[in-house]
């Protein structure tokens, strides 16, 4: 496997200014992911790994420091090109599913194609979506509305959606959150199946059981990492 | 395309909303259009009257015959007439004076007869046309001229006949053509000597504040050899207009009028008359202007708070999308992408409505205008939102 550096973060910072105070979310933080790897990152509520996760998906920008993606600085772009690296290069799976609930599962999956330039691979990736449903299992509820399927069927939805556009990252925002312990198990090992088909995937989370299905673990604590190690042993969740 | 299908969508799925904003732009455009119109006819009036008081000043007859002499004039037909065409005489047959009638009226159609009724007026079961009864003076004045056949000669103005000679507006043609002769009810014959030019229009200031528009209408030869009652002289000599070398001339036929113990006048100059309307007008300008100010506060804060309160709606869908590389700018072609539907809908209802009231290039520069104005605060409370707080389904 080619481990080349997919996401470098370098002596990044993210401060929120608000009129009477300044807070910093992230400082000085500075992280390589190879590709290829399945990375956690832990923290207690408010130690900003949501932020950085944020700003890895290009959803927010750092204050200062640099963020290179597959080898290209995001810093900097215009929000049309971080558009655009949302949508080819990125995908994402949310504590809270980011599902629009009164659009079919077929429509929120496909949802990025939409966004995507070019037509022929725009067929070509809608064209598998029967096949990516079915890999998930979530084949028969092509047609249903979100608002009708359980939280583990969304989360497989969110999956799918993710897949779709082919994004060689998946985020992941605590994606077992909303879940019972049992669909929580099938989510982040279907997590890991991604990741052993070589992307390289991000989970965000403050689970040591969901932790422990990574490569490595990222701890952060008020802004700053420090922890960055390999995942103890699996352990059943 | 795809931003235009999810507005189409949006409508449909605000279905009440999108009614209410519809029927708003589309009272706002009519009314704008309306105010437009307006101002146009008050100029071409103004500059019409301009145009014919150029030479000499015509003056139109206020007519002050009480009702109760009128009846008495009616009642002793035998003196009065005689009495009458002296008067008539005097003000159409007169050197001194060039004088013409603008006396109006309709003829009437049976409607299950008359068929097509497209461009008239009906009532009940009757086709109202309405004519205009004149002489050649009201060509030359007009400028009034026919597109095909002939206007009337001098025998049509003072011989009878069996079929009276008549010309219609352009838009009769889809009815009757040249050389056509037709039966109106309770009337005589009437036959199709000519077809006015498209268009043609002419002002009765005495009467109207309008223009009045030839094309839907017919004309008549103002024929003395036709009249036999008392109010076929009293209609034809009070709607004369009348002008002179000599004023003297004019307070002749005043005091004939007088003297005559018939009908009792005073004269009104078009141009002292074109000032009242002129006043009226502005008064009516005034009032839709106000009513449009009022309407655009209204529908400015109604499509805007509509849209706000649909970004606070749809901020999580918002969201998603932008997720899943949408830019701000797909997002606001999607909400501009609603409005535009309903103007462009709006639009064809209130030009189809308005008929010759409905002006397109302002229709359409109203249409830009209100985009412009209604959408500016939902955009840039879309363009301020940060994609986080987007996601957590918050505007702030």
């Amino acid at each position: 496997m080619n481990r080349t550096h997919m996401l470098e973060l370098n002596n990044l910072n993210k401060i929120f200014k608000t009129r009477k105070h300044e807070f910093h979310a992230l400082s000085d933080v500075s992280l390589t992911i190879a590709r290829g790897e399945m990375v956690a990152v832990m923290g207690t509520s408010g130690s900003g790994k949501t932020t950085l996760l944020n700003i890895l998906g290009c959803i927010d920008h750092a204050s200062s420091g640099s963020y290179l993606l597959n080898q290209n600085p995001v810093e900097g772009q215009s929000l049309r090109t971080l558009a655009g690296i949302r949508n080819r290069d990125l995908g994402f799976v949310m504590q809270d599913f980011a599902l629009v609930d009164h659009y079919s599962v077929q429509k929120n999956v496909l949802l990025p194609l939409e966004y995507l330039k070019d037509r022929k691979l725009r067929k070509e990736r809608a064209a598998k979506l029967p096949a990516l449903l079915e890999k998930l299992h979530i084949g028969q509820k092509q047609r249903e509305k979100v608002m009708n399927l359980s939280g583990g069927q969304k989360q497989r939805v969110a999956i799918a959606r993710a897949l779709i556009n082919e994004p060689e990252v998946i985020l992941a925002d605590e994606p077992t959150g909303a879940l019972d312990q049992k669909t929580s198990q099938e989510i982040i090992e279907l997590m890991r199946s991604i990741n052993e088909e070589g992307k390289t995937v991000v989970i965000v989370t403050h689970d040591p059981n969901i932790a422990a299905y990574c490569d490595r673990i990222v701890r952060i604590e008020d802004g700053r990492i420090v922890e960055d190690s390999a995942a103890p042993s699996l352990v059943q969740v | 395309m795809k931003q235009i299908r999810y507005a189409l969508q949006d409508l449909w799925r605000h279905k009440g909303t999108s009614i209410i904003l519809l029927f708003q732009t589309i009272l706002l455009l009519g009314i704008v259009n309306f105010i437009v119109w307006s101002l146009h006819d008050a100029h071409d009036m103004k500059r019409e009257i301009q145009r014919l008081n150029e030479s000499k000043e015509i003056y139109g007859l206020m007519d002050f015959t009480s009702r109760m002499h009128e009846e008495q004039l009616s009642q002793n037909e035998k003196s009065s007439i005689p009495r009458l065409r002296k008067l008539y005489d005097s003000i159409y047959e007169n050197d001194k004076v060039k004088a013409f009638s603008l006396y109006q009226s309709n003829i009437q159609f049976e409607k299950d007869k008359f068929g097509d009724s497209r461009f008239v007026n009906t009532l009940e079961n009757n086709v109202f046309i309405p004519f205009v009864q004149t002489n050649n003076l009201f060509f030359d004045y007009f400028n009034i001229e026919v597109a095909e056949g002939r206007t009337f000669n001098e025998q049509e103005y003072t011989q009878p006949f069996d079929e009276i000679p008549v010309l219609i507006g352009h838009d009769l043609t889809f009815k009757f053509k040249l050389g056509d002769t037709f039966q109106a009810v309770g009337a005589g014959r009437y036959k199709v000597i000519g077809v006015l030019k498209e268009n043609s229009s002419y002002i009765d200031i005495m009467a109207s504040r309008e223009f009045q528009d030839l094309d839907r209408m017919i004309v008549l030869p103002l024929n003395k050899s036709e009249f036999v009652s008392v109010s076929d002289y009293t209609t034809a000599i009070g709607r004369a207009y009348m002008t002179a070398d000599d004023p003297a001339a004019l307070q002749e036929i005043l005091q004939r009028a007088a003297g005559s113990d018939t009908l009792s006048f005073a004269l009104k100059s078009m141009s002292n008359q074109a000032k009242v309307v002129a006043q009226d007008k502005e008064k009516m300008l005034q009032i839709q202007l106000l009513l449009s100010s009022l309407i655009l506060i209204f529908a400015f804060v109604t499509v805007t708070v509509s849209y706000l309160q649909f970004i606070e709606k749809h901020i999580y869908e918002f969201g998603v999308h932008i997720l899943s590389g949408a830019t701000r700018t797909h997002l606001a072609i999607r909400l501009g992408g609603q409005f535009l539907i309903l103007l462009i809908v709006s639009n064809l209802i209130a030009l189809k409505l308005l008929g010759r009231f409905a002006d397109v290039p302002v229709s359409m520069t109203t249409s830009v205008l209100l985009i412009a104005l209604f959408l500016t605060i939902p955009i840039i409370r879309l363009s301020r939102m940060p994609m986080t707080s987007m996601l957590r389904g918050r505007s702030r």
